[in-house]
């Protein structure tokens, strides 16, 4: 995937939302979803099963318009969290730009995020990408809810690397808009790096 | 339309940001040469982010590069009144024949040409007749043309085979400059930090941008004392806490925008090369070798390419012409816009010379029945091309013959 195409003029970042089953992933694109201008947004697709989990993905295009001379366009994606859906999730992660991974922060739901967290690990690597230097950020999801770790134990369990983290209640839309800045940012501004110097594609290992 | 407020809407007061650079840069240029970039120059945006200002300075530019011009800027709105009322008084010749004359058409909110068909025949006839002539069209519209509805596809054609550019609202720094600059042109003192609380409230575009500050301005006159920064939001009644959810996404997009200008303005060389593509692209030049260079990781020589570039594509134009004067059908050829092929639009002028110096040789009368003919043909310069043109052959033996007569006689 090119993200700046400098010929067409066009800058595009994928952006993936990682994460165990029913910690809120889809509640954070449907809310952007719902904040966006009609004119800015492409229709988000779901997948879901009868029981409304995510079966294959969901996809929001969003169009920011043009940015300095470029036609600027997110694309967001969600993985299935369910662990037996592992083969969608590397195809949704192939040529990610970006990962917000959103975690729950339930207490009894800690064990799901450091699986899925270890599964991202994983899935990258064996995708040649080093999760060293892919832009990723962490979203400590539904910190409105009774019985949550507190945002200690949460960076002890997850932030070994010291990413960047955001707490949220992706219901409300706390901290939605606020993750998908941050993570947006990492991923511009790691471009902007990778111009400074000889290049190899963003995040690959070589 | 030349309104006093109107008359102030110049280059020199529209604030450039990163939302509106591009369309700003394209515009100056149109104005410098109308009709040999950017034809028609198409700029879209919601209300209040600059567009009329910019369709006012390209007027104001175009005339002071050009006194001469014929230039007129009208709404679309305007446009149909004047239709409606010639149609009414049996003038529609002198209508039309009243725009087909211009050098530069302008015409703002564009959008309201949705639905009115009759409008958009009378545009497209008039059009027609201002492509034929080269003249330039700049139309600014509230939103990207392909949403106008009902629109007739030769007209969306139109629209779109020349650049189309949106603004998008101004991001902070854009806006704190807005502010600043509109308090300097009102003579307003402001105390610290009154145009940054400005700048941040959740103001939709450069209008109520200025309307909050007019207000500012108006309450300081009044109780004849400077305004601190921390009654801003309450004088205005407008708090970024109070602001509506959707503003979630503007203060995204402003952040972002930043950001991404950051990203294309951290490689200028990437910059000044796009730029210049943007430019032989409209000129209708190859710029494969600039498009290589633009999608490589290390910067090239930028000035050394670009200048190479430039001095390939003068030459080009030299031979073009030198291939239309032989009428050659090659001057048409794609062949003669390509720099990556200069050396074979070389030797295409040097096949065409060589067949042009043969037509005349091969059909030459012998000396016997023209004597002077030999001498005339040994300056082939100082006869009309016309009779080189191989295609037209027999008839320049004809031609040539009796202009031989014709000139010993």
């Amino acid at each position: 995937m090119s993200l700046v195409n400098y010929s067409s003029r066009e800058i595009t970042c994928k952006i993936v939302y990682y994460g165990p089953g029913r910690s809120g992933k889809t509640t954070n694109l449907q809310y952007i979803h719902a904040q966006v201008p009609e004119d800015r947004k492409g229709r988000m697709v779901s997948l879901a099963t009868e029981t409304d989990r995510t079966l294959f993905f969901d996809f929001l295009p969003l169009d920011l318009g043009t940015i300095s001379g470029f036609q600027t366009r997110f694309q967001l994606y969600t993985v299935p969290g369910q662990v037996y859906y592992d083969a969608t999730r590397k195809l949704v992660l192939q040529g990610a730009d970006g990962v917000v991974f959103v975690a729950d922060s339930q207490r009894m739901q800690q064990d799901e995020n450091l699986e899925s967290f270890r599964n991202l690990q994983v899935n990258l690597l064996e995708q040649g990408v080093d999760p060293r230097t892919l832009p990723i950020c962490l979203q400590y999801n539904k910190r409105d809810l009774p019985d949550v770790l507190s945002l200690e134990e949460m960076e002890d369990a997850l932030n070994y690397r010291d990413l960047p983290r955001y707490e949220a209640a992706a219901l409300s839309g706390e901290g939605v808009f606020d993750t998908l800045r941050g993570i947006s940012e990492q991923v511009l501004r790691r471009l902007a790096q990778r111009f400074d110097r000889t290049a190899t594609p963003a995040g690959r290992v070589i | 339309m030349s309104t006093v407020v109107e008359e102030r809407l110049t280059f020199e007061r529209f604030v450039v940001g990163p939302t509106n650079r591009v369309a700003a840069a394209a515009a100056r240029r149109v104005a410098e040469s109308p009709g040999t970039s950017y034809n028609p120059l198409v700029i879209h945006g919601a209300a209040g982010l600059g567009k009329t200002h910019l369709l006012s300075a390209i007027r104001h530019l175009a005339r002071q590069v050009q006194p001469s011009l014929r230039v007129r800027q009208e709404s679309l709105e305007a446009f149909m009144d004047q239709l409606s009322a010639a149609i009414a008084a049996g003038a529609q010749e002198e209508f039309r024949a009243g725009y087909q004359a211009l050098d530069l058409l302008l015409l703002d909110d564009a959008q309201f040409l949705a639905g009115h068909t009759r409008t958009q025949e009378e545009l497209l006839r008039i059009w027609d007749v201002l492509a034929s002539r080269g003249a330039q069209v700049v139309l600014a519209l509230d939103r990207a043309p392909q949403e106008i509805d009902h629109l007739d596809v030769r007209l969306g054609s139109r629209f779109s085979g020349g650049l189309i550019i949106d603004i998008t609202p101004p991001e902070l720094e854009t806006k704190l400059a807005i502010v600043k600059r509109r308090a300097e042109e009102r003579r307003a003192e402001l105390a610290p930090g009154v145009a940054d609380a400005i700048a941040r409230l959740p103001l939709a575009n450069v209008r109520e941008l200025h309307g909050a500050l007019n207000r500012v301005i108006a309450v300081q006159e009044i109780e004849g004392r400077r305004i601190h920064a921390d009654e801003v939001t309450d004088l205005l009644g407008i708090h970024p806490a109070a602001a509506p959810q959707e503003d979630e996404f503007v203060a995204f997009l402003s952040d972002i925008t930043e950001t991404v200008a950051e990203v294309v303005d951290g490689a200028p060389w990437r910059r000044q090369l796009a730029q210049a593509i943007l430019r032989w692209e409209a000129e209708g030049i190859r710029t494969r070798r600039l498009e290589n260079a633009l999608e490589a990781d290390t910067a090239p020589d930028v000035d050394a390419l670009l200048t190479s570039f430039e001095a390939e594509v003068a030459e080009l134009g030299m031979l073009r012409r030198a291939l239309e004067e032989l009428g050659d059908p090659l001057a048409a050829d794609p062949l003669v816009l390509d720099p990556d092929r200069l050396e074979e639009a070389r030797a295409a002028l040097g096949s065409a010379r060589v067949t042009a110096a043969r037509a005349p040789a091969a059909v030459a009368p012998e000396p016997t029945t023209a004597p002077a003919a030999p001498a005339a043909l040994a300056a082939p310069a100082a006869v009309d091309s016309w009779y080189f043109n191989g295609e037209k052959l027999a008839l320049g033996w004809l031609a040539l013959e009796e202009r031989i007569v014709e000139e010993l006689g």
